[in-house]
Order: structure tokens, then sequence, then C-alpha cells
């Protein structure tokens, strides 16, 4: 259920079995988690405004904006204005309503305020822009999977099926994406409040595992929707869904809005001072249906039902005691790029890396491949990385002394047109091949002093930071296992719960670091390094599974070393050559052109491919300090730029000709080249505030490229691990070591998850190694992904504005901010939340970035 | 056996080894033309007032109008009940010997009508395939079926009556699956020719998706359970699943032929300018695409081409000669009972092999129906269904007993109108198709259009006579059953009596609509308070628990939530004992 409730993947599509693996974890969470039915604080009456976030995952802002107005402009904005049109006066004939959102319009439109342009402010995918909207930080999570480059150990944020089991393993319900805010001290707004005045529905970003939710679910599924347990009825409802298969995902949404209206009435009815302070609720249809079909009237249909739900809510709100202090937010990660006459077919990005011609990489998959047909994914969600052995692997079982299990690639794609790739450090790949055929040519002296001509080069390249690594795990694995100790012998739940992360962490770091050493350790004198392969090891010993190193540079990508340029019958036949294949990956994947092409008729699947520049490329820049300097390449010859970032964060876009001119980069760019983004030339080589780039392009197909690209690249975690550790998320270090070492660990840890570059797709083409996703997609810089929503309603006492639509462009990063201000609680000096009283051991937060959305009537009236 | 191995040699024989050039046969689109001609159809009653009703035809507008679906109206009806009866013109029910042949324990390959002969002059009106009569008969037949089975399967002996049962079922639901997917893809087709000829006269949005939905629990024996109001939700999600289905079996087969070094084109089937209703695919192979390395053909792989096309001879043959041309080598359905896996029709190069995976089909179903006889050990049981849960988990498409009549049905119907290709190529796609529906009580194309024809002219020739009384039947069958009549004719009071209860069904769905809403109303309020106006008269003293809850509602939403204009008026309703008694959840406060 937790899968399909928080799920990306379009096969993730409720099933039968589905039905029943819900239904089970539903009633088996429920029970297990015990109840968190929390316990009314003081019986005062309370003042204080509530905060009701009404989360829908996946709602295109302009989608939203077409069906509360679809006379106006917004609809033009969508593919196909006249259907959309068309359908909806079809739906308002087929469901009986004139008008289709009533307590959307009635709420937001009339008596509320809404953003009309509100972008996403990273990379419009769940888990990054969810942790954005509820931390109020800059993008932590950049991707819906974790991966470590150092352990190789790997995750996703989305999958809620294994959250909510480690409720049982570990008996905390913290989700996988909020851990790596924890580690920064990064608090999500729930914090803000005192833990038993919150209440927050299953989503990427939770503390605890609602066992209301879960159980009102388990319960909604046995009555099959019934509101009471009539056994007639509910035996009747479950024979006529036998008939007319509904979709779980859908069902689970609606017992949620059943619920929460519920747990409200239940608040006003038994609890006169209705201690709820915040209540989060996430509901996920939207994005699950439009992932693998977007036809308008079936979009339309699946509003009218987000509008039922609402109503549900509200409802149950105007019946509170604290109606007239409720501020009532509705808002969505990202949108959806949908194009319903148009199938997106998927790229198999996976089977694609193992080919030869694209480097015969064995990969690790994030779950199994062809899900749909494979016999241990019988319920959808269930189901752990694996990896897939490429025939054509060099250090595979089909070499001699090759083993499996050597991964070198790492595609995170979840059928979105985009992927993260994380490819073995080149010059770990030179090491490994040669180890290899030292082993093979152990009794060839003559080839062996060859080989050992190449190798010790390669190696002493290498030797700093291999050496730099095997310290940073050691380091990293002693710091994690006695902050692990220490979380462990605390034996709350949720110290249990960041112990147990931390010591299999550690673990994995000490069985890394260890071999490192002992990689180390072979010797560089030649007649040593003779006797030591003529003695024979094991490869396992020296180059250890699943590392990575760090990530390559422009120059290792362009001359990625893959495997050998000859059989092995003509090898080290001369001395003087360098017997490596190498692939120049930013040419082929920009000059890739596809058998078949898109529905679009487009052949070239890849349309960017970014990558960071390193500052030594930049010699010749003189102008701001840069925090940042990404390398735009666009496909099928469209151009290419580089995009800068100063520390003040103001940005920095120039076409170039070549990567060559990076070098004589001046702050006056280089005119007259072809912009592979299509910018105005008055925008190029110009220092434009983030938000200036936003309305400056706001009409055009990609206005947020450098906003999204920018803060996916940049290095946040950085500025979290500077200065004073923000205490009270995680248990502080006390007694368990310097404080200095574990900023160290933290460090080392979070740039293990940077990937060697970034890739975004033609509108089009997914890359998902799953299943197939042919509907909607999101991840690109379209408006209709990067458009959110953001509509607040508030009771008379918030001294909300009425009516009113905030033109001015907006992002993500503001809302919390602007949530937080609205009720009272940010301090306009500091940006920072002002403490609850109720609360003192409440974590400390780090000031806003973000601005506040004037969506109040008056600063200081309230 | 052996006359199918002549046909697929005789089939293969004439294939021409060049065939058709991919850019000729399948760069054509040609959306037919669909026009709904609407005929008036006046008949007589008890009254002075004749009923006026509309048949309305839906047909492919070519050089000679192709007939496919008839449906008779009530035009002065808006509501969902405004159809009378249905007609799917190209199919007809199977004589006593289809029927007799389906006992048979036998496995056929063929559909009835394969080898020629066509359907004759039909005299009588040909049985509608819905009717406002009968809103479920299809349920119950198949409810009735499923009772008689667990009977027989008390018989635990071998038994060749069983076996006889058992065999007649499978071909029997065989035939009702098809008989929907014509259906619905020709209501599919109605709505889209309706959009683009908009009319009085056509049967409303509202009544197709009635149509649609009473086809939807005809399907199942459990829709005897389902409500008998209307529920779009159902169409919604059966229609969004199919179009789902279809995405994503095109985009595996588009991404598997992509990795093996093919070509996929997918071939959509949609009326000129709107969005493609089904859609189809072809996979070809062109010398130009080959790397230089032939890559490694999976065994198993989607395509079930049966052969490797990179080694064939023939094709290898083709490709020598022009190496720039490209080859067709299979054409998919892209909707079936498969999870993913698109469904082989025509196959160039190895013409037999769609039709020996049927046969395969065919086979299973007959071993299986002998197995069920027999009665298998539990052991035995549990491995032929983990067994039998594989294949079907991998996809396999030999002995797979999963339906392809969602995918086939609308492609003979396409082909039959001349849709997309030229007319060779929708004859062979056509005796392909045939080759995949091995029903004897299923039609061939060939009789599906002399049926089409022979129905149309029955139905039309003397509308208001025969089609006439019939109509009349069904019609005042429903104001009997709507009145409570029992078995009396219907004099003009009647009549006049059941419009009144029309109008108030009209109203009482408003109200329920209103009542559905858990919040904020969306109806406007002038509609609704008509609706109330006319349902407060039938029902004075509010005893019906749409009243109550209608009252119930307005009471929640006042006065908040309701137009100033509308405020005292309600309150006269909900307060009926004065002002002295209102009270409301909500503070009074004025609407912003």
């Amino acid at each position: 259920m937790t899968s399909n409730t928080i799920s990306k993947s379009g096969t993730r599509k409720a099933t039968a079995p589905q039905g029943i693996a819900c239904l089970l974890a539903a009633i088996v969470l429920g029970v297990c988690s015990g109840s968190d039915r929390a316990v009314a604080g003081p019986a005062s009456r309370d003042q204080r405004a509530r905060i009701i976030l009404f989360k829908v995952d996946g709602l295109p802002g302009l989608l939203i904006k077409a069906a509360l107005a679809p006379q106006s402009d917004a609809v033009l904005r969508l593919p196909f204005p006249g259907r959309f049109r068309e359908d909806y006066r079809a739906t308002q004939t087929l469901v009986g309503r004139e008008e289709l959102l009533p307590n959307m319009k009635e709420y937001f439109v009339r008596q509320g305020v809404r953003a009309e342009t509100i972008f996403t402010g990273t990379l419009p995918l769940s888990a990054p822009v969810w942790a954005q909207i509820d931390s109020g930080q800059p993008s932590i999570v950049k991707r819906n999977y974790y991966f470590n480059r150092a352990s190789g150990a790997s995750g996703v944020f989305l999958n809620g099926l294994f959250d909510s089991a480690g409720k049982l393993i570990r008996g905390s319900g913290r989700t996988h994406a909020l851990w790596e805010l924890d580690l920064l001290g990064i608090p999500i707004l729930p914090d803000a409040f005192p833990p038993e005045r919150v209440w927050s529905s299953l989503q990427p970003l939770s503390r605890k595992r609602s066992a209301i939710q879960l159980g009102a679910m388990g319960k909604f599924l046995v009555r099959a929707g019934e509101r009471e347990f009539r056994p007639g009825a509910v035996i009747h409802q479950h024979l006529s869904h036998l008939v007319a298969y509904p979709d779980h995902v859908e069902r689970l949404d609606r017992s949620l809005s059943l619920t929460l209206a519920k747990w409200l009435k239940w608040r006003a009815e038994g609890d006169p001072s209705e201690t709820l302070d915040f209540i989060t609720a996430l509901f996920v249809t939207i994005d699950h249906r439009l992932h693998l079909e977007s036809s308008y009237r079936s979009v339309l249909h699946l509003l009218v039902k987000l509008d039922d739900w609402f109503g549900e809510v509200m409802g149950a709100v105007e019946q509170t005691s604290r109606r007239n202090r409720t501020l009532v937010a509705m808002v969505s990660d990202h949108g959806m790029n949908l194009y319903p006459a148009h199938v997106n077919y998927g790229f198999p990005i996976n089977p694609w890396l193992r080919r030869p011609e694209f480097g015969g990489h064995t990969v690790l998959s994030p779950e199994v491949e062809d899900s749909d047909h494979s016999l241990t994914r019988a319920i959808p969600g269930m189901d752990f990385t694996r990896v897939y052995e490429s025939p054509e692997s060099p250090y595979g079982e089909t070499v001699p002394f090759g083993s499996k299990g050597y991964f070198t690639a790492f595609a995170a794609n979840m059928g979105n047109p985009r992927f993260d790739l994380f490819l073995r450090h080149s010059d770990l790949n030179r090491l490994h091949l040669l180890l290899l055929d030292s082993l093979r040519l152990r009794n060839d002296v003559e080839k062996l002093d060859r080989v050992f001509g190449v190798f010790q080069p390669v190696f002493q390249r290498a030797r700093p930071w291999l050496e730099a690594d095997a310290f940073s795990l050691q380091q990293a694995a002693e710091v994690f296992a006695a902050w692990s100790e220490r979380h462990l012998a605390a034996g709350m739940p949720s110290a249990k719960d960041a112990g147990s992360r931390l010591a299999s962490e550690a673990r994995l770091y000490r069985n890394q670091a260890a071999i490192l050493r002992r990689l180390l350790a072979l010797p560089l004198e030649e007649k040593e390094w003779r006797r030591f392969i003529r003695s024979g090891f094991e490869i396992g010993g020296v180059i250890p599974k699943g590392y990575f190193g760090p990530p390559n540079s422009l120059e290792q990508l362009a001359n990625y070393t893959v495997g050998w340029s000859r059989p092995a019958s003509e090898r080290w036949a001369r001395s003087s050559e360098l017997p490596f294949r190498t692939l120049n990956y930013p040419s082929l994947i920009t000059g890739y052109r596809a058998l078949n092409p898109d529905a679009y008729g487009n052949r070239y699947p890849f349309n960017y491919f970014v990558a960071p520049i390193p500052p030594e490329d930049l010699t010749g820049w003189k102008g701001l300090p840069l925090r940042q300097a990404l390398w735009l390449l666009a496909s099928e010859d469209r151009g290419q730029a580089v995009l800068l970032e100063a520390t003040d964060g103001t940005l920095w876009y120039a076409p170039l000709k070549n990567r060559g001119e990076l070098a004589r980069l001046d702050a006056a760019g280089a005119a007259g080249s072809r912009d592979p983004l299509g910018y105005p030339g008055r925008l190029w080589a110009r220092w434009l505030d983030p938000r200036r780039w936003v309305s400056e392009t706001a009409r055009l197909e990609t206005s947020l490229a450098p906003v999204i690209l920018a803060d996916v690249f940049r290095p946040n975690f950085q500025d979290y691990l500077s200065g004073e550790s923000r205490a009270g998320v995680l248990m502080p270090l006390d007694g368990a070591g310097r404080r200095e070492d574990l900023t160290r660990a933290l460090r080392f840890r979070f740039k293990q998850a940077t990937p060697d570059f970034r890739v975004w797709m033609r509108h089009g083409w997914n890359v998902n190694t799953m299943g197939q996703q042919p509907g909607g997609s999101h991840g690109g810089f379209l408006p209709l992904e990067t458009q959110t929503t953001f509509m607040v309603w508030g009771g008379d006492e918030m001294g909300l504005k009425r009516g009113c639509k905030l033109s001015g462009a907006f992002l993500t990063l503001d809302i919390a901010p602007t949530l937080m201000d609205a009720i009272g609680r940010l301090d306009p000096v500091s940006r920072r939340i002002v403490p609850d009283p109720d609360h003192p051991s409440g974590p400390e937060f780090p000031p806003f970035p973000g601005r506040i959305i004037p969506i109040r009537q008056q600063a200081g009236t309230r | 056996m052996w006359l199918r191995w002549l046909l697929s040699a005789i089939l293969a024989g004439c294939l021409p080894a060049g065939w058709l050039s991919a850019e000729t046969v399948f760069q054509r689109y040609q959306p037919q033309p669909l026009e709904i001609r609407n005929h008036p159809l006046v008949v007589e009653n008890n009254s002075d007032r004749p009923y006026r009703f509309v048949l309305s035809v839906l047909g492919a507008n070519r050089a000679e109008f192709i007939p496919l679906l008839a449906v008779v109206l009530d035009p002065e009806d808006s509501t969902p009940r405004q159809w009378i009866a249905v007609w799917n013109l190209s199919s007809s029910s199977p004589g006593f010997i289809q029927r007799a042949k389906a006992a048979l324990p036998f496995p056929w390959w063929s559909p009835r009508g394969t080898a020629g002969g066509t359907a004759g002059p039909i005299r009588r009106l040909p049985k509608p395939v819905l009717t406002a009569r009968g809103r479920k008969s299809g349920a119950k037949g198949r409810f009735a079926w499923a009772a008689a089975r667990r009977v027989s399967d008390f018989a635990s002996f071998f038994s060749p009556g069983r076996f006889a049962l058992e065999t007649y079922r499978d071909y029997r639901n065989d035939l009702d699956e098809r008989q929907f997917h014509q259906l619905y893809a020709l209501l599919l087709l109605y709505e889209e020719a309706a959009a683009l000829q908009p009319s009085d006269r056509n049967l409303g949005l509202a009544a197709i998706m009635d149509l649609k939905y009473t086809a939807l629990i005809n399907r199942e024996a459990l829709g005897i359970v389902v409500s008998g109001r209307s529920e779009y939700w159902v169409v919604d999600k059966f229609e969004t699943r199919m179009r789902e289905k279809m995405g994503k079996a095109a985009a595996y087969l588009h991404s598997r032929a992509t990795l093996q070094g093919l070509r996929f084109r997918e071939v959509n089937y949609g009326l000129d300018g709107r969005w493609p209703l089904y859609r189809t695919a072809v996979l070809s192979i062109c010398e130009a695409d080959l790397a230089e390395r032939p890559r490694p053909w999976p065994k198993n792989n989607p395509f079930d081409l049966g052969y490797n096309p990179f080694e064939h001879p023939r094709v290898r043959a083709r490709m020598d000669e022009n190496p720039e041309e490209e080859i067709p080598l299979a054409y998919y359905v892209l909707i079936s009972d498969f999870k993913l896996r698109p469904v082989i029709v025509l196959n160039f190069f190895k013409p037999g092999n769609p039709g020996h995976r049927q046969d395969t089909a065919v086979l299973r179903n007959t071993a299986e129906n002998l197995l069920s006889v027999y009665g298998l050990p539990l052991h035995l049981q549990a491995l032929r269904y983990i067994g039998s849960w594989s294949l079907n988990r991998k996809g396999v498409t030999f002995f797979s007993n999963r339906s392809i009549s969602s995918g086939i049905e609308p492609a003979k119907l396409f082909a039959r109108m001349g849709w997309h290709f030229d007319k060779d190529t929708n004859g062979l796609l056509l005796r392909m198709l045939d080759r995949r529906t091995s029903n004897p009580l299923a039609d061939s194309f060939a009789r599906q259009v002399d049926n089409a024809r022979a129905r149309h002219e029955a139905i039309t020739r003397n509308a208001s006579g025969r089609l006439g009384l019939f109509i009349r039947r069904v019609y005042e069958d429903g104001i009997r059953k709507r009145l409570d009549l029992g078995r009396r004719s219907v004099s003009t009071e009647d009549i006049a009596r059941f419009r009144q209860q029309r109008a108030l069904d009209r109203a009482l769905e408003v109200i329920r609509g209103f009542n559905r809403q858990p919040h904020l109303n969306g109806i406007t309020w002038s509609r609704l308070f008509q609706a109330w106006d006319r349902l407060s008269a039938a029902d004075p003293q509010r005893s019906r628990p749409e009243s109550r809850h209608f009252l119930q509602n307005l009471k929640r939403l006042y006065p908040r939530s309701l137009p100033e204009g509308y405020r005292s008026q309600v309150a006269g309703w909900i307060f009926p004992s004065g002002p002295a008694s209102q009270s409301s959840a909500f503070p009074a406060k004025s609407t912003p």
C-alpha cells in the first residue's frame, strides 16, 4: 500500500495482487506501528493558528489554472486547447456539474489567494521538491535514488513499502529521504511543532508512519469504501469491485481524505482545544495516473475527485472551532509534461549501457528490469537493487580471473525524461584491467614487464585520490560506528533507527577501506611487483566491488576507459602502445541517433548533456568569484553553453563555440555562438538573480533551466556542514568523537552522491529501466513540468488576501517561509522559525533563503 | 489438421516473394469518413400522440454505405436512459450447427463462414445486443452458466457431457468477449463521429456512456450485483486502462525494437484530426540499420517472429537486393489480456506463425477442459497453477489462454472498413485476423460484412412495422415497470404519467448529484432548485431519502455557501417552523 501511495513508477499500477498486498501491509503496519494517536496537550484553549498542507503530487500548475478557468488564456498553454475545452464540456455533462471544481474555486479563487506562477526551485522530481518544500532549504536530495560512489549502496527515496518496513525492522518510521536531511541537521516544517500537535500522512519525508492512516486504509479496503460496517453492503461492494476494477491508488487517496476529515471532526468533537497545529497529507493519484495515461477527460475526472477529497477536508475544517485560525494550502511538487495523443517511448538505458559500443558496463539496477514480466517482482514496490552483468564486460566472468559483481555504471532513472549517470573512475578501470591481465600473463615475463610499464604511471596517478578515499572511508567508518553506538545506547526508536543506519554505513565503509588499503599496498618497484603478481592474488581482495572512486573529470569522460582495444592474443606485443579502448561520452551521448524515432519523429533521444567544469579549466576568468561552473552540450549539434554561478547566487549564462573557449572565457562571454537553450541575446553574459531569470524568460520553453541546473549541481550540503552544527534533529555528537571528524565524515558521505554527469532527454522519450510509462513525465525544463501549484485559504482571523491572484514568479523554496510567516512563526530579521514555547527541545531551524510570497493582507496584521 | 497445414502452405505461397514495400503499404493514412444517419421512427400507441423515436445508424460513408451500429433512441429524453435498443449489425447469433460444433470436444481452428457461404436475407427482426428492458440480461446469462458449471463440478467422474459443456462454455465466453469488444469499438466510433457531426437526434454523450457501462457490467457474471445506475467512473477506468495498455505495449515494442536494430512504426486508428482510438504497430528491418557485428537474437523476445530476421534467407535476400528498403516483418495489435506483450497478427515471412500460436491456445483450452473433467491431485493442481501463472507472467504466447480479442476485433472492424491500408493489405490482414479467431461460434470477416448488410436491411426494411412493434414493446415494458402497471396495456394517461415520471427522474438525478458532493455545490443553483421544486411537489412529506439528504446538505451549507438571493427561500425549506429554529453548523457570515 505504501508503495502505491508514494511510488512514481508507472509499473506500479495497482493490480489485484497489489491490492491484497496493500491490504495486508495496511493491517500489519497499522497493528505493528502501535498507536500514534497523540495524547492531547494541556487542555487550555489554544489561540494559535493552524496549518493544513494539502499536498498533491504532480499536479501541473498550468492544468489546474485551465481547469479553474476553462475560458481563460491558461488553456492556450496546454497542448490541444480546443480538445481540452471540448472534454471540459463533456465532463460537465458526465458528472452532472456545471462547476467541476466548486471547492477549489470557492476557497482558493473567490476566498483565497494563489500564486499565478510558481516554479520548482530544483529538479522537478518528487523527492527533491518535497524535500525543498518541507524544509524550505535548497536541495539536499538531488534525485529519486540514493547512490554512494564509495560503497555502491543504493536506495529509493520513494519506496514507501521499505520505509514502512523500517518501522518493523528499526522501530522508527523515518523515511530514507528524511534521513538525508537529518544527517545535516536540517529539520522539516513539522519539526517546528510539538510532535503531539502534528499529523502527517505517508509521504517521502516523514518521521513516523501514521498508524491512523494505515489503520484507516486497512479498514477502508476491508470495507470496500463503505463508511459503516454493514456486512451485506460490504460484500456487495467487494463483488462490484470485481467487475469495475477500481484503482487502488485512487481508493487509498479517497481513504486518506476521509481519514483526515474524520480526524479533524474527531478532534473537534472530542477535544475542544483541537490541538493539532500542523496537518500534512499527500495525495498521489494525479501523478500516478498521469504517468500512465493523460487524456483530458480522464484527467478532468480525476480533478473532480481531487476536488471532492479537498471538499471533504474543508467540510470538516468548517465544523472545527479553530476554523478562523486555520490556513489551508494546496501545493504540488512539480507539473507533468502531458501530450495526450502521443505515447512517451521508453529508452532502455541499462541495456544500452551494457552494449559494447556504449561501454559494455555491468550495471547496478535500482530494480528488476522489465518488471512487468519478472517472476520475482510479483508485487510492485517489493524489489531490491540487482546487478546486471554485461557479456561484454572486461571484468566479468567471461575473462580470465574476472568475477561477477563488478558494476561500473549506475543510471539513476525512474520513468522520466532524464537520468544521472555514475561511472566508475576511468583510472580505476585501467587499474582493474591491468591487474586482470597481469594475472593472466604472470608467467610471461616479457609481457608482464610491459604491463608494469603501463601499470606504474596509472597507479601513481590514482594513488593520491585512492589514499584520500581510503583514509576518508576509514575515518567515516569510525565516526559513524561511534555515533551509531551512542544512538543505539539511547534506546529511543528514532535513535535506534539512526544507530542502525549509521552502523550499516560504517560496516560498508570499513570493508571498502580495508580493500583499498590492500590495493595501495601494491608494490611500485618492478621486481617486487612481479613477485607479488606471480604469487597470485584474488582480484576481489584489491579492487572493491561497488567502489567507484571520485567523479570523472570532463577530460576523463571524453577519454573514458571501457576495456581493451585489442583481443588478449594481440595485446602487449609492443611496449609503446596504450592498449585501452576509450569512449568519448559527451560526444557519444549528444551524437547518438536512435533507430526508431519518438512519437514526434525525433531520432535523437538525448537532449542535453550537463557536467561540472573543474575550476582549473576557467583559467582566464577574471569576473566575480565563482561557486560553480557547468558545461551544457546539446545534441544534434545544436550548440553548447556555459553556466556560471557566483558565490552570491547570481547566474551568468553564455553560449560557447567549443569547450576550448572555456580557458579564455571572460565576463564578456563568447558572442555569436548558437544558444542550445534558445534565450534572447540580451540575457547572454549578464549576471542575473535566479528570479530575474525566471521572470525574464517566463514564456520560454526552457525558462527555468539555469535555475534548476544551478541548484541540482550545487553541493548544498556544504553550507550545512560549516560553522556550528544544528543539534536536535539527530542526537549531538557529545561523547562520540570530535565535531570536526563528524563534519569531515559527513562531507565525504554526501560527496559520494555526486554523479559524473546528468542527461536530459527529448520530449517524447522516457528513461526507464523497469517498465514502461507511456503517459506524461516530468524532470525536464518545460513549463508544464516546472510550474507547480500554490493556493492558500485562511480563516477570518488569518488576515490573508481574498480572491487574489499574485503575479510574479515564485519558487517552491518560498513556500515554507510563507507558511510560517502567515502563522506568525517567522522571525523577519533572522528569517528563522520562532521556537514554539511548548516545544523547547525542538530543533533550531536554519534561516530560510526563500522569499515570502505576499499572501497576507498586510504585514503585521493577523 | 492436414487442412490447417495446407491452408498455411497455400497462404505462404500466395504471399508475393517480394511482398509490398513498407513505404507503399504502411505510410498511407486513410481514416474513413464515418457518418451517422438518423431516421425518424414514428410508432403508434394507444394515445392520439404516437411515439417519436429515432433510428440512428453509424456507418462508413464510402461508395457504398457500410452500416455498423444501429441504435433506437428517444430524442425527447436527455437522460442517460435515452437509448432503447442497440444492434451490432456485423454480429449474428450462432445457429444450431455452430452451437453443436462448439459443444464437440474438438479444437476448431477457424470461425464461422471462413470457407465461404454468405448469410442469407433475414426475414425476422435481428436480435439486439442490448435493450433497455434487459440491462443486465448478459450478466444474468453468465451467472446462470457459472451456476450450471458449479453444479456440474459435483460430477467428479469422467463425463463426456461435462466435457462438452466446458468446451461450449469456453467458445461461448470467447464469442461474448469478441462481441463486447466489437460493440465497444463501435460505441467509441459513434462517440467520435457524434463529436464531429453534432445533432440533437444523435445519441447523447451521457447515453453513450450508459451504453458503455451497460456493456461493461454485462461482461461479467457478477455484473448482476453492480448498481444499475450508470457509473461514469467505471467507463472512465476501463478506457483509461485500455489506453494505458496500448501505450505500454507500444513503448515496450518500440524499446525492444530499438535495442534489437529493428524498425518500429505505430499505425493508429482514429478519426481524422482526433486522437487515436486504437494503436497497432508494424515491425520492419532495413539492411542500412544493421550493425557490423550482428547482435545475438534473444530467445525470449517480444516479436514472436519464429525466426531470426537477421539470418532468415528470404529476408537476407531482400536486404541484399535493396539495402535501403524497409522490409516489413510483422504487424501487431497492441491490446490484449497480456500485460505488455503485443499480439502478432501478420507475419510476412512466416505466415503460419500467428495461426500456430492460436492453435496452441485452442489445444491448451481443450486439454484444460479434459483435465478438469478428470480432476488432478492437489500437488499436480498446485504445479499446474504455478506453471500457468509463470507462463502468463512471462507473457509466453504459445499455449497461453489469455484473450486477444480486445485487439483482434477492433483491428478486424477497421480492416473491414478499408481503414489505413490498401485493399490487398486489408484483405490479407482480414484473413490473418480470421486465423486468430478459432471459434466456430464467431463470424468470419466475410460473414460480418454480409451480416451488416442483411441486418441493416432487415431493420430498416419495415421500420414502422416489426421494428416499431418491438420498440413499442420494449418502451412500454419500461413504462409498465416504472409505473408498476403489471401486464396491462398502456393508456394515454399512463404515457402522460410516465413522461412526468421521467421528468421527476431527471430531477432526482440532479438532487442525487448534489447529495453526492461532499461539501460545496458544483451544480448551478437555478437548475438545482428547479429540480427541487419538482421533487418537493412529488414528495411534499419529504419522505424520500433524497429529499431528506438534500435538506440536510442545504442546512450544512446555509447560509455561508449559498448565494444571497436564495437564502430566504432556502431558510423556508430547512427551517419550516420559522426563524427561531434557525441554527447551522456554520456561523452566519456574508459570502465574500
